[in-house]
């Protein structure tokens, strides 16, 4: 600080009679200096400003962080020591909790004019310390004029919500350059949310119809539904890296993806994109560049129709029991153990269904030859666990294997629930039965037979407890479940798939039931599920509740 | 309008490429009245907003094409704002406007005559002149004086904190600094002495006086226009910023900003 003290006419000296308060040089924190990189931080601020209102800064040993979070949506963008031309962090306290908040507006006053006038910046000093009232931005300009700001500093929330996401988790992964997506995402500016659909052969970007007619705008609500629909696909050999475990479509907001790849078109980068179902928050992460990077999570949903209004809960238990059963029938059977230590490929789409998990192995992978990014340089991410993602052993949901009766190749669709980790366990006796039932509706043999081979790679997934303590709580349904459960395990060690010719109609009938029947639950409509829902105080087995 | 001999006019000047004077009038014009003073070396437009700040163009008789002047003492209270309008309305270089005047109860004539053949009349109806303000700015008694270029310090000053109420402005020897306090917090911008700025300092004694942000905005258009600025202050705190407007062909004209000093005390 010294240094500075000199160039920046003394103001102790000359005008003591006039200052009052504090001596800002003797602000104490981390101290950061920037000279070439400025405009990458002024832009950054830009795309966080569409975010949010605040903008959370923290200072670590890994260098500095801008984090905004808004309700669904959170992005992160570090900075690393090396962004900076120097960097002190001695002052700071590397155990303890470094984060300070400024409002947005005061972020975007302290940058404005940085990105558009840039020469007329040499350099830029930042002095944070998360502790103190204020934090210093000293900027050297041209003609050595100096521009120092003082910025107030807002209270803390007493509470720091951490999100809970994790990329590695996410089984789709897509690197696009920012370019290729711009003009795309430009033509859906007005839409507040859009779709993306993804298959094996590429990416395809929508604007958010609704079917009921009724979207965000109330406008399109007047006009009846006749927004105009856009629809952009683009193929695989546009994308730099296209690895898809299985075709997804699911919806997000649209304005703050937008920003952040506005940016990344700015730094002329790529975007990573890690997504997983409908439900699992969609990841983008730029990561280009060695020295800093940005990470964006939102939110996803699903199609209207599909949509899960109790948030996959009832899929969730469903698996969990799925899972406790299979590591019971593993005991029975070693041979599926075994077996299933083999089955950890990736699933390729267009295989045929569950046949590929007991046939030859599939290796195929659904990357594509010609390009394969590199692993990213950038220190973050080498940093943590592997880019690759966990590869999934069973990526179809209780659901499918409803569906599975006519034994058709099952594409991923849209349709399929998201797999939630949650525990709830008071909805497990109705979903219990639930499968169940349906599955006596259907060829009893067969589905538990999918099933069966389903719970065997779930357990390798999910190895935790949980599941069991939910059986604890049914116990009596358990053992319906079980004996129809345990008498195909052994059928299946033995003989290979068998053809199912179930009819196609009989699918559809499934689904759109067992959609009304999960909004019926929550919404308490209908006689029979009244009568669940006092079954639930009761924690009676449920009858067999038919499904007309 | 020709002339008519047999009327003769107190005053009349002719100007060619109208948008020069209309630049001129617009950075002064942040009233809808002013006055205007003729002399035989030149005019002199004054607005004031009867407290706090006082705007002067000076024009000398070298920045029309003809000039003539007939009596002493010509003041007018006329609506520059209006003026200024009218002198907007044509566009591009090649026009030319013709200002005559022939006595009180008279209106002020201007006539515009664009390349193509329009002809643009304007008679605006003046008033006797309201008691002026006078700063009595001294001239002698000035502490600091700054020349400078006004490149950067337009830029300075159009980036003032608009939520800001008043700027501080700290005059020394080895700076120029001003301050605002707004929202963001406080936001400072100093120029050093040794800047390529700043073209010659005198200075004193070392002062600091506050304005107010409304009033030094007011100067944001002389800054676009003019290269050059003299800023001092008296020692009451008046600031004083005088800008030079350049023209080609060794031209000029000044315009000149007084400011009063705000009573607040610094955040």
């Amino acid at each position: 600080m010294q240094a500075i003290h000199e160039t920046y006419a003394d103001p102790s000296t000359s005008t003591s009679n006039f200052k009052k308060g504090i001596q800002y040089e003797d602000m104490k924190g981390a101290q950061f200096y920037v000279q070439s990189n400025l405009k990458i931080m002024s832009r950054s601020i830009a795309a966080l400003s569409k975010i949010s209102e605040d903008v959370l800064i923290e200072v670590s040993d890994s260098g500095l962080f801008f984090k905004v979070v808004n309700r669904s949506k959170f992005c992160v963008f570090r900075f690393a020591p090396e962004f900076f031309n120097s960097c002190d962090l001695s002052l700071i306290n590397s155990k303890a909790v470094n984060i300070c908040r400024i409002s947005m507006k005061s972020a975007q006053r302290i940058f404005k004019g940085v990105a558009f006038s840039e020469k007329n910046f040499v350099g830029c000093e930042f002095r944070i310390d998360p502790r103190a009232e204020k934090l210093m931005v000293k900027f050297q300009m041209n003609y050595d004029i100096e521009r120092t700001i003082n910025a107030k500093l807002r209270e803390m929330g007493s509470v720091l919500h951490k999100p809970t996401y994790d990329r590695a988790k996410c089984r789709n992964t897509t690197v696009v350059f920012a370019s290729t997506l711009i003009p795309i995402l430009a033509q859906l500016k007005s839409d507040i949310e859009v779709t993306m659909k993804v298959s094996s052969d590429g990416l395809t970007i929508r604007n958010f119809h609704s079917a009921d007619g009724i979207t965000m705008f109330n406008m399109s609500d007047q006009r009846g539904g006749k927004k105009v629909k856009t629809e952009t696909t683009i193929t695989v050999d546009k994308l730099s890296r296209h690895k898809v475990q299985m075709a997804v479509e699911f919806s997000f907001y649209l304005k703050e993806f937008l920003s952040i790849v506005t940016f990344a078109d700015q730094l002329g980068s790529e975007v990573c994109l890690y997504y997983d179902l409908p439900g699992k928050p969609l990841i983008l992460s730029i990561e280009a560049h060695p020295n800093f990077d940005i990470e964006l999570a939102l939110a996803t949903m699903g199609n209207e129709d599909e949509i899960d209004l109790d948030g996959g809960i009832i899929e969730e238990t469903l698996l969990r029991q799925e899972m406790t059963k299979a590591t019971q029938s593993i005991e029975t059977c070693s041979h599926s153990s075994s077996q299933k230590k083999s089955t950890i490929p990736e699933f390729d789409i267009s295989s045929s269904g569950t046949r590929s998990k007991r046939g030859p192995i599939l290796q195929s992978r659904d990357e594509h030859p010609n390009t394969q990014s590199e692993h990213s340089r950038n220190k973050f991410i080498s940093s943590r666990v592997q880019e690759k993602t966990t590869l999934p052993l069973a990526d179809r949901s209780w659901r499918d294997n409803e569906i599975v009766i006519n034994n058709e190749p099952q594409e991923r669709t849209p349709d399929t629930e998201p797999i939630e980790h949650m525990e709830v366990q008071e909805y497990i006796p109705y979903e219990t039965m639930n499968a169940v039932e349906q599955q006596t509706i259907a060829m009893e043999e067969d589905v538990p037979v999918q099933k069966a081979m389903q719970n065997v790679n779930i357990e390798e997934r999910i190895s935790n407890p949980p599941g069991r303590q939910n059986e604890k709580s049914v116990s009596a349904s358990r053992n319906m479940w079980e004996q129809v459960e345990e008498s195909p395990m052994e059928e299946n060690q033995e003989k290979s798939y068998q053809e199912f010719d179930a009819p196609d109609p009989k699918r559809i009938r499934v689904e759109e039931n067992r959609n009304k029947k999960i909004r019926r639950i929550l919404m308490g409509t209908g006689r029979k599920e009244l009568m669940r829902m006092s079954q639930q105080f009761n924690s009676r087995p449920l009858t067999t509740d038919t499904q007309s | 309008m020709e002339l008519d001999m047999s009327q003769r006019t107190i005053m009349e000047m002719k100007k060619e490429n109208v948008k020069e004077f209309a630049q001129i009038l617009k950075t002064v014009v942040f009233k809808d009245f002013g006055m205007l003073y003729a002399f035989s070396t030149g005019i002199k437009i004054t607005v004031d907003d009867g407290a706090f700040q006082q705007a002067n163009a000076f024009l000398n008789s070298a920045f029309f094409s003809d000039f003539k002047v007939r009596e002493n003492n010509i003041a007018l209270k006329l609506p520059i704002k209006t003026i200024y309008e009218f002198l907007s309305i044509p566009d591009g270089h090649s026009n030319s406007v013709k200002i005559s005047y022939s006595g009180t109860f008279d209106p002020l004539k201007l006539l515009i005559e664009e390349a193509d053949g329009c002809i643009i009349r304007g008679k605006f109806n003046s008033s006797v002149s309201d008691q002026e303000l006078d700063f009595e700015f001294d001239d002698r008694a000035v502490p600091v004086t700054y020349l400078l270029k006004t490149q950067v310090l337009k830029d300075i000053f159009r980036d003032f904190d608009d939520t800001s109420r008043i700027v501080k402005v700290q005059l020394s020897k080895s700076s120029l600094c001003f301050s605002t306090f707004g929202e963001v917090g406080e936001i400072t911008v100093s120029i050093p002495s040794k800047s390529l700025q700043m073209e010659s300092v005198k200075c004193s004694e070392e002062v600091e006086y506050t304005y107010l942000l409304s009033l030094m905005h007011r100067m944001n258009a002389a800054f676009a226009l003019a290269s050059k600025l003299i800023l001092r202050v008296d020692d009451r705190g008046v600031l004083s910023c005088q800008f030079s407007i350049e023209h080609g062909e060794g031209r000029s004209s000044y315009i000149e900003f007084l400011t009063v000093p705000t009573d607040d005390s610094d955040e």
